[in-house]
């Protein structure tokens, strides 16, 4: 699974997700900016399972994880799991696309990388 | 930064009112304004006319809400703006007022918060990018994360996070002004169903109507006013900053604050030690803990220990929210910043009641913006 990031051809700092409109660290733009692959895989950083949400996504519980790729972005996404249980700082954790209620288009979601 | 505060010319808080924060209600928003600024127009012993410009904070009212409040005051032509920086607004207008009278521009300025909630867009969600946490990371969210990250590293459990709560809403219990004003114990704070991680709904600042008014004003304007100096506690510090990238990247908020008050310290002349009175931006429980330590006014890892050793209580080592902060005052968004001066100013005066902090000499007020932005003001009495 890849994520589209891109790696600043100036000072090289990678970041997520893709843009042109310039580097946060050096203020680069535009071609400087090279799209770079980024693999779905990382470090979890926090987690927490939300039971209030306004929005019309997808149904409360869901459990958010805040990610540090390997390549360097921080990233929150939604967890592909059921509560809390099994997840902890520092767990590898990987990406993949998933159909959660069966009923939507699936989307990317990130798990425990040893399940 | 060519100057800071410190080489203008100096600027005291000479009058601060408020409307109670409150539930949304039918009131219109130019109710509770006008409210506030006649407050703060009686506290400092001035009349309207005495007043040379405006600036309004509010995030929620709409476009250009300032002028049709304010003519009620009597329509004088002064300049008049209003002020959006999430969060911070309320900071930012009081900073711009600082600003103005330190420069020379005027003698004597209002800065005002009003707001009303109202469904609102963030900007960041039409930057024409995709994430992958789509709107589904509220603030709440945004802070559980922080605060289990923070756990991890102190280890502080989920006790020591509601203790921020029982401390700031029995402070809000004693102040008129406060959006809540009921005292609560840890099992009434722990018992509720988490919103996310183990974030209860006390541990959630409530976000209602309101509004807070602070007039400053030179030495010129206080001599040539009658203004009695001793109720009015000088500015001295006024620090804005925004966030970089920061190593690691997670806890931007704790980051920003720590260079801003170290700015603001620099800027003042003054450390830790000198603070007694301190309102920061405790939307949620975690902040303080995370803040008080980034502010020096105990070690990394130390703030859970010095909250139950009772540091920051009332009549502690330094008295922190005693206004019941964002938690318990509330979090009406353009007020918000405005109503910490307010209380600040208060304290130092000697006329905080109930809340009063023995001795207060020295307050800081921080506001963190999403965005994310950080401003912090100090104020002295002598
Ligand atoms: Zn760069």
């Amino acid at each position: 699974m890849l994520l589209f990031g891109q790696q600043c051809r100036k000072c090289g700092h990678t970041g997520f997700p893709r843009q042109i409109y310039g580097c946060e660290m050096c203020g680069a733009y535009g071609e400087m900016l090279a799209p770079q692959e980024l693999e779905a895989v990382g470090v979890l950083i926090s987690f927490a399972e939300v039971h209030r949400y306004q929005g019309g996504e997808i149904e409360a519980p869901f459990v958010i994880g805040e990610i540090r790729l390997q390549s360097g972005p921080l990233l929150r996404c939604t967890l592909d799991q059921r509560g809390e249980s099994g997840l902890y700082i520092g767990a590898e954790m990987r990406g993949s696309l998933t159909a959660p209620t069966g009923e939507r288009a699936s989307e990317l979601r990130f798990r425990l990388a040893r399940d | 930064m060519v100057r800071s505060l410190s080489n203008l010319r100096p600027v005291y808080v000479v009058g601060v009112g408020n409307h109670r924060y409150q539930k949304l209600s039918d009131t219109p928003y130019v109710v509770l304004g006008l409210a506030a600024v006649r407050a703060a127009l009686a506290d400092a012993g001035l009349e309207w006319s005495a007043v040379e410009s405006a600036f309004h904070a509010n995030c929620l009212l709409g476009m250009s809400p300032t002028r049709v409040m304010l003519r009620h005051l009597g329509a004088t032509g002064i300049p008049m703006q209003q002020v959006e920086n999430a969060s911070a607004s309320g900071s930012t207008a009081f900073r711009n007022a600082v600003l103005e009278v330190a420069s020379g521009i005027s003698d004597v300025t209002l800065a005002l918060g009003v707001d009303k909630p109202a469904p609102f867009t963030l900007g960041s969600s039409r930057n024409g990018l995709d994430n992958l946490e789509h709107d589904r990371v509220a603030a709440f969210t945004h802070f559980a994360l922080l605060a289990r990250t923070y756990g991890a590293e102190s280890g502080a459990t989920p006790e020591d996070f509601a203790r921020v709560a029982v401390k700031n809403l029995g402070n809000g219990a004693l102040n008129p002004y406060a959006h809540r004003q009921q005292a609560r114990t840890l099992d009434e704070i722990l018992s509720a169903e988490p919103v996310a991680g183990f974030l209860t709904p006390l541990q959630c600042c409530p976000v209602g109507e309101g509004a807070s008014a602070v007039i400053v004003a030179s030495q010129d304007a206080i001599r040539k006013f009658g203004v009695d100096p001793r109720r009015s506690p000088r500015v001295i510090s006024s620090t804005s900053r925004s966030e970089r990238v920061y190593e690691p990247a997670s806890g931007f908020d704790a980051a920003l604050t720590e260079e801003t008050i170290d700015q603001a310290y620099r800027e003042a002349g003054i450390g830790p030690e000198d603070l007694d009175i301190v309102e920061l931006h405790d939307a949620f429980t975690v902040e303080e803990l995370l803040y008080v330590e980034r502010m020096g006014l105990c070690e990394r890892g130390g703030a859970p220990q010095a909250l139950k050793r009772g540091d920051f209580n009332i009549g502690g080592r330094v008295a922190v929210s005693p206004s019941g902060g964002l938690l318990a005052m509330g979090h009406p968004l353009g007020p918000t910043g405005l109503g910490q001066i307010a209380e600040i100013t208060r304290q130092l005066r000697g006329e905080a009641d109930r809340r009063q902090h023995p001795g207060a000499r020295t307050g800081l007020a921080h506001m963190v913006g999403v965005g994310a932005v950080c401003l912090v003001h100090i104020l002295r009495s002598d």
